[in-house]
């Protein structure tokens, strides 16, 4: 019988929006720098992300000198909106689920930290439950 | 002054997410600059599992 991980969509403010509800799973990565896993909380799960995504403070925990990855620059929505990204490959742990994927840390910290697909959810079965839930199945 | 405008002035150049840090269920920490804390946050709650979490200053939009 298959498991199932159930990710919550969680009450948030929107620039557009008065509310809006958006999908945050939680994380264990793992930390070459402090040598032990580390529950991230509030994730965002991005389908429209092609990379995941850490912000600076988050990656130099996980990684100690995150600029030795390769770096790229790195657009949202806006073409003008341009950040350096370093790719450094990380451990992450979801449910009993262990895999390697790339991360994009950013130089900046206004960055949420964010799962894309590459990686991440593109390796997971999920179904998305009506803009309430979304439910992992291993 | 509440404590999230205190927070927004004093680290206003340190970007806009506010992490906070946990072992277990009990908040030890909360601030900007988590990668200067973290390593004097573990030492003193050896043997805990610590979880972060955060949440953002700034409204933003998801696309």
């Amino acid at each position: 019988m298959s498991k199932k991980l159930i990710v919550p969509y969680v009450n948030e403010e929107s620039n557009v929006f008065h509310r809006i509800r958006r999908p945050k799973m939680s994380l264990a990565i793992y930390s070459r720098c402090f040598k032990c896993w580390i529950n991230i909380e509030d994730i965002l799960a991005d389908t429209g992300a092609d990379i995941s995504v850490l912000p600076e403070s988050l990656g130099i925990l996980l990684v100690g000198n995150y600029k030795k990855g390769d770096k790229h620059k790195i657009t949202g929505l806006l073409p003008n909106n341009v950040a350096s990204m370093y790719i450094n490959k990380l451990s992450i742990r979801l449910g009993d689920k262990v895999f390697r994927t790339d991360f994009a840390i950013s130089n900046s910290n206004d960055v949420p930290p964010t799962l894309g697909r590459i990686g991440g959810l593109d390796k997971l079965n999920i179904q998305y439950n009506r803009g309430k839930k979304l439910i992992i199945h291993f | 002054m509440t404590l999230k405008k205190k927070l927004i002035l004093k680290n206003k150049n340190q970007g806009s997410i506010i992490y906070t840090v946990k072992a277990g269920d009990n908040v030890i920490w909360e601030g900007k600059d988590l990668h200067k804390k973290f390593k004097d946050l573990k030492a003193s709650n050896r043997g805990k599992q610590l979880t972060i979490s955060w949440r953002n200053m700034k409204e933003y939009l998801s696309v």
